[in-house]
């Protein structure tokens, strides 16, 4: 009896209408009273990274991806040639300092396209921005690394550290030598020079694993000492790059 | 809220972009007057914190901005004179991708950008690769990306350059409104775009403040330097070659003048009221660009 009172005078209740302007009204009121509070939305690391995702240019995942297929190609014909080993030696050698290569580009864009003094006035400047599009970057290097480590060690009788080595001693030090470019050089001229470089390295690298046997013959001891320098070579120029964009003189200046 | 630039310089060897250059901003819009090669574009890099200064300091509310970073940048919006772009971008994108780098939760970000669009009307190409757009297209999106993050400074290198006529009156319609509570600073040497909306102008000559004050009171400092006569066509070269000639109109057969100079010109020259296109001639007419 009361439920049915209560259920009567709940439906004789009519809402009264309210003009849309006045609920977008309140809704800008309220907006405004929060954006006074002082409030302020801080982004965690791991969305600031998963945002900056979306905005690599489509060409280097495009291009990352051809190149891996080609190696790939390249290592699985190699079995069959009469010198696998000396075969699949050539193909990693060359391919190190590309795989560094492809990634040029992403990292220049900011000085190719004119785009750095706005990206250097942002809440997360230029410095942020490019250490985070050097672990996106990083991370893809490190993927299609790891495929062809272990492809190689996987169809061949290859140890799968010496197969690491024999790619990642090249690559730190091609990357190093790019990222020497970069810092030296801005605008467009540093990426065509670290393309020249870096087709030179990829052709010198390749002519040293014609005498495969210089791989064998160097102690895996050796490749290890040279793997940690390189390493150090490159991790002082990440550091030292990234340090010289705060440097804005340095990075252009608009003298008549 | 309060910007003070204390002795701010810039050195490049022997050569000085900024010198010594000192001001205090309260909230309003400035318009930064100078030649080519007077240091607006050093200033306002040293401004936006993107340039190290040979010397001196730029402070927020008496803070270093050095000291704020973030902080700072938080507040700043900046479009520089040569406005770059990603080609392959969107103007969508392009606005979202800068939302990201200030911080903007997603769907602010979101909101804001289609706002801005809608402001600098390129709601209708949002989707459309910004390489194809027209250089007023460019300027207009540019414009949009500074005002993002509804930023309390807002620094604006040569902003009017390359939009049409109607395009102009709309951006110092848009500063207008956007100025209130914000210290607007934009550069040019187009004077017109700063007379009408300029709380102050700000005249910088070879790296140093010249002047500064509104309107009124900047032009006053050359009150009794510009004259109007009306002459025969022939004394025209004379005249033109002798003094700074501002205007220049045909009259049947004589030509009425209006001269810059420190005494009468010629014979029936009477004095007029100047305003800031003189001031500008006045300052800059022969000073060295640097």
């Amino acid at each position: 009896m009361k439920d049915k009172k209560v259920k009567n005078t709940l439906e004789k209740y009519r809402v009264p209408q309210i003009p849309n302007s006045l609920i977008d009204n309140t809704v800008g009121l309220a907006k405004r009273a929060f954006e006074r509070t002082g409030i302020k939305y801080e982004m965690s690391f791991r969305e600031i990274l998963v945002g900056q995702i979306k905005y690599i240019s489509p060409s280097l995942w495009v291009i990352q991806a051809a190149l891996l297929f080609i190696i790939l190609v390249f290592l699985l014909v190699s079995n069959s040639t009469h010198n696998a080993y000396q075969s699949v030696i050539t193909t990693i050698s060359v391919a190190s300092p590309i795989i560094a290569l492809v990634v040029i580009p992403e990292l220049a864009k900011s000085f190719n396209h004119h785009v750095w003094e706005m990206e250097s006035t942002c809440k997360f400047d230029l410095q942020k921005l490019l250490a985070i599009r050097l672990i996106i970057i990083g991370a893809l290097d490190m993927f299609v690394i790891t495929i062809m480590v272990v492809i190689t060690s996987t169809f061949y009788e290859l140890s799968f550290i010496n197969i690491s080595l024999y790619i990642l001693v090249p690559f730190n030090m091609a990357s190093s030598i790019y990222l020497y470019i970069l810092r030296r050089i801005r605008g467009k001229a540093a990426t065509i020079i670290c393309l020249t470089v870096g087709i030179f390295m990829a052709l010198g690298v390749g002519l040293l694993a014609v005498y495969s046997e210089l791989y064998t013959l160097i102690s895996t001891f050796i490749w290890m000492t040279m793997f940690i320098f390189s390493t150090v070579v490159l991790v002082y120029e990440l550091i030292h790059m990234l340090k010289s964009l705060q440097e804005g003189e340095k990075l252009e200046w608009n003298l008549p | 809220m309060e910007l003070t630039i204390d002795k701010l310089s810039k050195h490049y060897g022997d050569s000085i972009a900024v010198d010594t250059f000192s001001i205090v901003l309260q909230p309003g819009i400035y318009g930064l007057l100078g030649a080519n090669g007077s240091g607006k574009t050093t200033l306002m890099r040293m401004i936006c914190d993107i340039l190290k200064s040979t010397s001196g300091e730029v402070k927020y509310n008496n803070t270093n901005i050095k000291k704020l970073g973030e902080d700072y940048r938080d507040i700043l919006g900046y479009l520089p004179q040569h406005f770059g772009y990603y080609p392959d971008f969107k103007a969508y994108d392009f606005l979202m991708y800068f939302a990201s780098l200030k911080g903007l939760p997603h769907f602010k970000a979101k909101e804001k950008s289609l706002e801005l669009l809608e402001i600098v009307n390129l709601t209708e190409v949002k989707n459309k690769k910004i390489k194809s757009f027209s250089g007023g297209m460019k300027q207009r999106l540019g414009i949009a990306q500074a005002m993002l993050n509804d930023p309390k400074i807002l620094i604006l290198d040569e902003p009017t350059a390359g939009l049409d006529p109607k395009e102009r009156v709309r951006f110092r319609n848009l500063i207008s409104t956007f100025g209130k509570d914000r210290i607007i600073i934009l550069s040019t040497h187009i004077v017109s775009d700063v007379e009408y909306i300029a709380d102050e102008i700000i005249v910088m000559k070879s790296g140093q403040l010249l002047n500064k004050g509104n309107v009124t009171q900047i032009t006053k400092s050359i009150e009794g330097f510009v004259w109007e006569c009306t002459v025969p066509s022939k004394e025209v070269k004379y005249l033109n070659e002798t003094y700074t000639v501002s205007n220049l109109k045909n009259v049947g057969d004589q030509v009425s003048l209006r001269i810059i100079a420190d005494k009468k010109p010629c014979e029936g020259a009477v004095n007029t009221p100047p305003n800031l296109e003189d001031l500008y001639l006045y300052y800059f007419e022969e000073g060295p660009a640097l």
